[in-house]
């Protein structure tokens, strides 16, 4: 048997066939999860209709279900939908587009140790011998040692399914929106990016689970690196396109943006792929920050001890209710801030985070060079470029044009001493009559 | 410990193979399945572009702003450096703190950190980073 | 590792003169945009005193951190670079954004850091200056080649920038196409001779190719990095771009072309040319040359050059043209000292140090004649506009209309010449003395017979604004309004008058940095301090 044949290829193959379904699943009840809570953010119930009937009378007892069944009949509808393409697209590339921007959506989760380390030993209760006894293994798709690279490297990936598919569209929404989602993605990249690298600095290794075994060790890295943390969080929201941020598909202004042209299983793709990149961006920001399985801070129950499958099947669930909870903490933010004006977006990236990633980068090798990565020390570190970015901040560049200005008749900016009328003024608009024109359709 | 969970060798790669499969794979029935299963009802107003009713002038492949090329540029600057920056990160705590070779290289990454903050301060000053 | 830095003091303020103005020449404040210029002139001074006092001479470093092959060069080509770099600024103020300055101070026009060049041209102009001196401190193919990309690539944006005109970018498209082939050319090359040797450094690939020959992957490597090299010298075969790109940029830009990558190119191929050493096969009465298929490929290269540039000079009419065909020239005059290779260790036979005076000299007289045209414009009658000066006829009785300009016309174009007492004279004797007492009788006939072909259009450029009448139908040509390349001009023209006078010890210095250890027989003392030139009396004949 060749040696790359072991126990741990085994293992990453179960795991990534177990993942890929939960993840999927996961994605398809975020998108009821995030209905649910924009209905009570705004007041309204969000779907309770759907069961698992469908529609025959045996299984009428499955019924209402809260509307669980919402999800799947999303996705049946999806399928059965017309899948349309315009008559002026580039045919290839608009085919192409949504397989390419859920590939790399779809992949870059293997390398997140979603269960921690294995023992190998499978014992069911009732037998004697264990059924699988394979020494110790990661539970994780793969095992790489530059895994954070790796996911860096697939997530860059995403920008040209969404640059494609403005592109292929030849629909001017579109191509905006794919233009404004590529610039605003590569631009997060890099805070995102330097973020990660003030954490690898502390830890010392590419591997994902040497993150996990420093905060092991060390407490969690959000304690250490809170700047991090938080530029992380925000590029993370930033790179799915997200509200505050999806200036992409801005509505008002770009109809769908770079999805505009698109329906069906399609269109779906592009709906997937932005939860497959939250969930996997979560899953990271868990990993680098959160303590990755351990349930609480400063105690380590598990650690990088192998456990058996109950251990892990815990460790994994833990995993996973920390991604599924910020991301719907994500789906709070999303449906109370709104969206922030394009230059806002790419001012923010430019000439605040990308500076401030900077600083932290430095800070943080400066400290590690001194020696001191302790908690209390990085903290200090972390303290000291907050005070040193707000001293800086008014000598940032700053957007010059397109703030409010004083307009004579505004009620929103009124020039100084106006007193505004806001009651209609119009002879029109103060008469009662009906519109004219539709006495005929009457 | 470290040594048994850090992988080198290439088979611990094969199963980003595997993924890489299983997503074109899924990619590509479900958009199969889609234009299969789905209905067909081409129409000439249906096939138009859609720009909010109004009938589409010209084609969207047009000249677009610089500032968007700009930002590309700049991009790959800082791309470029945070991916040199990545191997020492991953080496440079393991250095012997405050010793001879940490100051080298701590000394080195900040020339290079140097060089990009003027580039982003040559930026500043050229507008690139002005949106509005 | 550290000890390397001890080479890049001048690169270094090079390198923060660079930041400093790419900050300040976007300031929205006029003054301060104006102080640019000067930022550049001090940090030039700077990395000049520097490339004097910190730049390690022969035995004050190891082997591990500088190249062995020509220990004193770096001293020499870094002073000489400032040197000449210092000389040119002033021809390049001004060369872009004065109509946007003008507009600006109008106030017809706010100043928008997008519109405006002048960061770039200075900055660029630096960055080019840095990459040549690196060349001359490198130590390792592939350090050479990024020093190489350093001093080329900043000069296609310049040329690009230095005119409003489509010519200019068409020259900058054009030149930085066929900067690209030479560059592929002489990385491959690099590339190869790496393959044939295992190792990037060049001490090591001299120990390599003295102990155990030149295998034939090395020596296409060689080939390859001199023709990728001669793009970057605008010899031969890689000469096409020079009078197009000499043409459309602005003449002050065309003035830099013909010295920065012209010395980074002959700097590079000493430094490529020195790991083979000019120890091979039977070369005239110093016993030595460069292996036979080289010499051969230099010997062509350098014949044809020279014939190619001087032959087509003589075709042209537009001034420019003619210089940038008598710059293809001069390469091959430098080709035929660089086949010739250091000698027998007395200064008449060193032919690196020939190259090496023969730039510093080139430098300095070519400067003077881009400089006239730089300063010079020809308003047209009709509506105003002005067009620069780029015909013969535009230079006529320019010595009687503009005196300052059409002296240094003449000085520039008879040193240029070798007109014997001038500095191109004794900048031309030992190329001729180098070749001869390397054997190349042939080489030297040829490069005689092409300094009188010379003569001809050199001697047109010292007729039209001396002996001609100024033509009265058509207006005088004015000055620019930009009185530094006046000064510019002036400078190069005393320069190649005054420059005569220490031109011995400077020859000197020029045959101290260009010694070949291993044919010099190193007998240094104690103190490192390398042995005295041998006198020249004592040449064997």
């Amino acid at each position: 048997m060749p040696t790359w044949f072991n126990a741990q290829l085994v293992t990453s193959a179960l795991t990534i066939i177990v993942m890929v379904h939960v993840i999927l699943v996961t994605c398809a009840y975020l998108v009821y999860f995030e209905r649910k809570i924009s209905a009570y953010i705004q007041d309204r119930i969000g779907p309770n209709r759907v069961g698992f009937d469908f529609g025959l009378p045996a299984l009428a007892f499955l019924k209402g279900c809260i509307g669980l069944g919402q999800s799947l009949a999303d996705g049946i509808k999806f399928v059965l939908k017309e899948d349309y393409t315009p008559a002026r697209v580039d045919k290839v590339l608009f085919t192409l587009a949504p397989a390419i921007i859920i590939v790399p959506a779809l992949i870059g989760f293997i390398i997140i140790p979603w269960g921690g380390t294995w023992s190998g030993v499978l014992h069911l209760p009732f037998m004697e011998k264990p059924i699988v006894d394979a020494g110790e293994v990661v539970v994780v798709g793969a095992n790489i040692n530059v895994g954070v690279v790796y996911l860096l490297a697939v997530a860059a990936l995403g920008v040209y399914g969404v640059t494609l598919g403005g592109w292929a569209s030849n629909n001017k929404f579109s191509f905006l929106g794919g233009l404004r989602a590529t610039a605003q993605m590569i631009s997060y990249e890099i805070p995102m990016g330097l973020s990660i690298l003030a954490v690898l600095l502390l830890v010392g290794s590419l591997g994902a689970m040497s993150i996990a075994q420093y905060q092991f060790e060390h407490g969690w890295l959000v304690f250490s690196q809170p700047l991090a943390f938080v530029l992380f969080y925000i590029c993370s929201l930033a790179e799915s396109n997200r509200a505050p941020f999806d200036n992409a598909e801005a509505e008002q202004e770009l109809v769908g943006g770079y999805h505009t042209e698109y329906s069906a299983m399609r269109f779906a793709m592009f709906f997937l792929a932005e939860y497959a990149h939250l969930v996997t961006g979560t899953a990271f920001l868990v990993l680098l920050f959160l303590g990755a399985w351990e349930p609480l801070p400063f105690v380590t129950i598990w650690g990088d001890e192998a456990t058996g499958i109950l251990g892990v099947l815990a460790k994994a669930a833990i995993f996973m209710g920390k991604v599924v909870l910020l991301v719907c903490f994500g789906m709070v933010i999303r449906w109370t801030i709104p969206r922030l004006r394009y230059d806002q977006v790419m001012m923010m990236a430019w000439s605040a985070l990308i500076p401030l990633s900077l600083l932290v980068v430095v800070a943080t090798s400066v400290m590690v060079y001194l020696g001191k990565t302790g908690m209390g020390w990085m903290l200090a570190a972390n303290g000291a470029c907050l005070v040193l970015a707000l001293l800086a901040q008014p000598f940032m560049p700053r957007a010059l044009s397109n703030r409010r200005v004083p307009l004579y008749g505004s009620r929103f900016s009124p020039v100084a001493g106006e007193a505004v009328n806001t009651a209609p003024t119009d002879a029109m608009a103060l008469e009662d009559r009906p519109v004219q024109g539709t006495a005929a359709l009457r | 410990m470290t040594t048994a969970l850090a992988a080198t060798d290439l088979g611990s790669y094969l199963p980003i193979f595997l993924i890489v499969m299983m997503a074109i794979t899924f990619a590509a029935i479900n958009i199969g399945a889609s234009l299969l299963l789905g209905p067909r009802r081409p129409g000439e107003t249906k096939g138009g572009t859609y720009e909010s009713g109004m009938n589409p002038v010209g084609t969207a492949r047009k000249r677009f702003n610089v500032r968007f090329y700009l930002i590309a540029m700049t991009f790959l600057v800082f791309d470029v450096e945070i991916i040199f920056l990545f191997p020492w990160a991953a080496t440079f705590s393991n250095l012997e703190p405050m010793g001879e070779n940490a100051a080298v290289w701590l000394a080195r990454i900040g020339f290079f950190l140097f060089t990009t903050v003027v580039m982003y301060v040559y930026g500043v000053r050229k507008g690139v980073f002005k949106f509005d | 590792m550290i000890e390397r830095l001890a080479f890049l003091w001048p690169e270094i303020a090079l390198f923060i003169t660079t930041c400093v103005v790419m900050v300040v020449g976007l300031s929205r404040s006029t003054g301060v945009r104006r102080l640019s210029a000067l930022i550049t002139a001090v940090g030039l001074a700077a990395a000049l005193v520097l490339a004097v006092a910190t730049t390690p001479k022969a035995g004050q470093f190891a082997p591990a951190d500088g190249q062995t092959l020509f220990p004193d060069l770096p001293v020499f080509a870094k002073t000489l670079f400032a040197a000449v770099g210092l000389l040119l600024l002033p021809l390049l103020v001004g060369t872009v954004d004065r109509d946007d300055e003008r507009e600006i101070a109008a106030g017809r026009r706010a100043f928008d850091p997008l519109r405006s060049n002048r960061a770039e041209f200075y900055a660029f102009y630096l960055f080019s200056l840095t990459g040549l001196m690196l060349c001359a401190s490198a130590s390792d193919l592939v350090w050479l080649f990024l020093a190489l990309e350093l001093t080329s690539l900043p000069t296609y944006v310049m040329v690009a920038i230095s005119s409003r005109r489509h010519r200019a970018q068409e020259a900058a498209v054009k030149y930085f196409f066929l900067g690209a082939l030479g560059a592929a050319c002489f990385l491959m090359g690099f590339a190869f001779i790496y393959g044939g040797t295992g190792t990037t450094r060049l001490n090591v690939i001299a120990d390599v190719f003295a102990a155990s020959g030149i295998n034939p992957i090395a020596l296409a490597g060689l080939v390859l990095a001199v023709v990728g090299l001669a793009f970057k010298i605008a010899a031969v075969p890689m000469h096409f771009y020079t009078p197009d790109v000499y043409q459309g940029a602005s003449p002050s830009v065309a003035g830099m072309l013909a010295f920065v990558p012209k010395a980074a190119g002959f700097v590079s191929l000493i430094l490529v040319l020195g790991t083979v050493g000019w120890t091979h096969g039977p070369g005239g009465e110093s016993g030595h040359s460069l292996p036979e298929s080289l010499r051969v490929i230099l010997w062509v290269m350098a014949a044809l050059t020279m014939t190619v540039g001087n032959v087509l000079a003589l075709l042209q009419s537009s001034v420019r043209r003619v210089l940038a065909y008598s710059s293809v020239a001069h390469s091959g005059y430098m080709l035929v000292a660089l086949v010739a290779g250091p000698g027998d260790g007395s200064a008449a036979s060193n032919g690196l140090a020939a190259v090496l005076f023969y730039l510093l000299a080139y430098g300095v007289m070519n400067l003077g004649a881009f400089a006239v045209l730089a300063s010079l414009v020809r308003r047209n009658p009709k509506d105003g506009s002005a067009d620069e000066i780029d015909s013969f006829d535009d230079l006529r009785g320019l010595c009687a209309t503009r005196p300052f300009h059409g002296w240094t016309l003449v000085v520039c174009a008879l040193s240029l010449l070798g007109f014997p007492p001038l500095l191109g004279f004794f900048a031309k004797v030992p190329l001729f003395t180098s070749g001869i007492a390397a054997g190349e009788y042939t080489l030297v006939v040829i490069l005689g017979l092409n300094s009188a072909i010379a003569a001809f259009y050199y001697l047109r450029l010292v007729q039209m604004p001396l002996l001609e009448k100024p033509d009265p139908t058509t207006p005088v040509p004015e000055p620019v309004g930009v009185p530094s390349r006046t000064a510019a001009g002036l400078l190069s023209a005393a320069g190649a008058v005054v420059l005569i006078a220490v031109a011995g010890s400077l020859f000197d210095q020029a045959h101290r940095a260009s010694r070949d250890p291993r044919t010099v027989a190193p007998a240094r003392d104690a103190a490192g301090e390398p042995p005295a030139a041998p006198p020249i009396a004592a040449r064997p004949e």
